[in-house]
């Protein structure tokens, strides 16, 4: 529930502090017919003043700030704030802009949050109704829509190809004691499936839901939580065990022939970089190379 | 007295923020100022902070309406410097949902006009019948505004065969309401006939572009003129027409619907087999240029790279940037009622061309586009 208060009317005024206009045009698309918001008791309004929700759709830029605190000054009560799309959310794709000084919610108390990039209007419709206290139908979701982002644990090895790739940083990863988490911030994903392209592991794939809207910005996540393996030589941990595992399996794999080698092999990938670089190992991984080297020769 | 009327930056009829300041004597316009800066966003300082890949999703989000013409000039401009060529079947695919946007576009824009023209029931209908056209580009695209189709050469996303179907469906409906749009136009022609003028030999030294300028009696169209995606393999015909004002510029567009849904039916006939992306390969240095006609007229993109996967510069030159000073020609002795209807005339895309006005936001000092700064 986006918001704790019985309405009887919904009056709707849209303000854009810097959007790239998509999330607007999702609004008014929201309003169509067939989302029957009308029978719900919704209105939309021309003057902030006639209202009592507001929905918010884009960066805040500088020069729109006071204004969206003007406009939630004159919102009447309960003063429902929505705020709509990635930017609205968390700037999105525009994070670190010199240009966009403040979030939404740091300039105004924001009631709910429909991330999407724009969100589709059955996202915004639904979370309308849910203010509203108003039932919509189901929809039919098409099976290729670029929904949230979510990653299957037992796929995901924690190589951090997607952080790597994504446009606005809504991944990031985060080693605790021995556990790697690859966290996904659906509040700050731009939909564009960059992520579920690069994965070499097909461990993410974009939900096909609309229903995404949420009343706290700290639960739109999905993670994955992964072991970290120890370096065989120190002791330290340093990379998830799966992606050792993986890369392992892939090496050998190519090298098919030289299997007198696995061992060694699968031996120097447990070390971690640091000791990697010892002396010690140094001299093992040249004996191995020249090894390798003489072997391929004879081939 | 002249009194001075502030519009913006926010009205409902606006979709965008925007300030003018219309200078009135009695009812008539003596001089407009404009103020932008509203959705300055930083885009270009931004782009140069992120990899070409990731970029291509930035220059995407430029704007919600012609998302496509920007990534698909983007991809454009960073191929020319990287000298790829994409595949046949990518540049059809480009094409396709080239034309989708402008579809959707041309129907919103439709739909605002007659919302100016207090046509609430064609408005709505308008709104409602865009509805099936934004399900098949989300069916296609998997999102209904920002496509995400296009990359560095090539596509993404493939056109299956039961899309192209639904499609082919769709398309014959929109080509009957464009029949009945038309018709709904000429009903309003007296009140939107002769207003917002802007006569050919003005229009080339304010240099606009798009409907507008093809609504001023010049045949202009990227399309035709320097073919780019698979423009060159099909045929069309650019829209002109010479009365110079509202109604004009509101033809060009309904008359652009059915050529949209021919070259559409052209590319899904003659949709070629074969790869969907070329191999990239390292990135080198280089410049590169992208034009593409853009729902609302010539949008350019020009990329340099100095080798690393970062572009140095990206500098884009929107159609709104163009067109949106020409209001002031267009608004000077005209009436005050008629102030809402030119300015929707323009059809403006404000995230794109506030971009632009870099120095005006930092600074907060205004600009100010009056008639003798534009000579």
């Amino acid at each position: 529930m986006i918001s704790g208060e019985d309405m009887q009317e919904l009056f709707i005024y849209r303000l854009n502090t810097g959007s790239c206009n998509g999330c607007d045009i999702e609004v008014v698309g929201a309003l169509a017919e067939r989302f029957r918001l009308g029978n719900a008791g919704v209105k939309v309004v021309g003057e902030p003043e006639n209202a009592n929700v507001l929905i918010v759709t884009g960066v805040v830029t500088s020069k729109m700030k006071e204004h969206l605190k003007q406009v939630y000054e004159k919102i009447k009560p309960p003063k429902i704030v929505v705020a709509a799309g990635s930017c609205a959310l968390s700037s999105g794709v525009f994070q670190g802009s010199y240009n966009i000084p403040n979030l939404v919610d740091e300039v105004i108390p924001v009631n709910g949050y429909v991330p999407g990039c724009p969100p589709s209007p059955h996202a915004i419709a639904g979370a309308i109704a849910d203010i509203a206290r108003a039932k919509l139908p189901d929809w039919h979701v098409p099976e290729d829509l670029r929904g949230v982002p979510e990653v299957d644990d037992e796929k995901c090895v924690g190589c951090a190809a997607c952080v790597e790739a994504c446009p606005a940083g809504a991944i990031d990863i985060v080693d605790e004691s021995d556990k790697r988490t690859v966290r996904f911030s659906h509040a700050k994903c731009i939909f564009c499936a960059r992520c579920e392209e690069v994965c070499p592991e097909d461990a993410i794939k974009m939900a096909t839901r609309y229903n995404i809207a949420a009343k706290d910005k700290g639960e739109m996540m999905d993670e994955a939580k992964l072991e970290l393996a120890k370096c065989t030589n120190c002791g330290a941990l340093f990379v998830p065990s799966k992606q050792l595992q993986k890369i392992s399996e892939r090496i050998l794999e190519d090298i098919g022939k030289y299997r007198e080698f696995r061992g060694a092999i699968e031996k120097s990938m447990g070390i971690c970089q640091n000791c990697r670089t010892l002396l010690e190992n140094i001299k093992t991984a040249k004996s191995l190379l020249f090894s390798l080297n003489d072997a391929v020769r004879e081939y | 007295m002249p009194k001075t009327i502030v519009f913006g930056p926010y009205r409902p009829e606006f979709l965008e923020p925007d300030v003018y300041e219309v200078v009135v004597e009695g009812d008539k316009i003596i001089d407009v100022k404009i103020e932008q800066g509203y959705v300055h966003r930083g885009i270009e300082q931004l782009a140069a902070t992120k990899t070409y890949q990731q970029a291509l999703f930035l220059c995407e989000r430029i704007c919600g309406l012609c998302s496509h013409a920007h990534s698909c000039c983007y991809c454009q401009a960073v191929e020319d410097a990287f000298g790829v060529e994409p595949p046949r079947r990518a540049e059809y695919i480009r094409a396709a949902a080239f034309e989708l946007e402008r579809l959707q576009s041309h129907y919103i824009w439709l739909a605002l006009l007659f919302r100016a023209l207090h046509d609430e029931a064609q408005f709505a209908k308008l709104l409602n019948a865009r509805e099936p056209l934004m399900d098949l580009i989300e069916l296609i695209c998997g999102n209904r505004v920002h496509y995400s189709v296009n990359a560095i050469g090539g596509v993404r996303r493939d056109l299956k065969p039961t899309v192209i179907n639904r499609a082919r469906q769709l398309l014959d409906g929109l080509e009957k309401l464009s029949m009945e749009v038309l018709e709904a136009v000429k009903r309003h022609a007296r009140r939107i006939s002769g207003i917002g003028v802007l006569p050919k030999e003005k229009a080339i030294p304010a240099g606009v572009v798009g409907p507008v300028l093809r609504a001023s009696g010049i045949s202009s169209d990227v399309r035709k003129d320097d073919p780019y995606a698979a423009y060159d393999e099909v045929d069309f015909e650019v829209k002109v027409e010479d009365s110079c004002d509202v109604l004009g510029r509101a033809l060009v567009r309904v008359k652009e619907i059915p050529e949209s849904v021919s070259i559409i039916r052209q590319l899904f006939d003659r949709l070629p087999t074969g790869e969907l992306r070329a191999e990239v390969g390292a990135p080198r240095e280089g410049e590169g240029i992208g034009r593409v006609e853009a729902p609302r007229g010539e949008l350019i993109y020009f990329v340099r790279s100095n080798g690393t996967n970062v572009p140095q510069r990206v500098k884009m030159r929107p159609p709104t940037y163009v067109n949106d000073h020409a209001v002031v020609e267009m608004l000077l002795g005209e009436k005050l009622d008629n102030f809402q209807l030119v300015l929707e005339s323009l059809d403006r895309c404000l995230s794109c061309t506030n971009r632009v006005s870099i120095i005006d936001a930092r600074t907060g000092s205004k600009r100010v586009v009056r008639m003798d700064d534009l000579g």
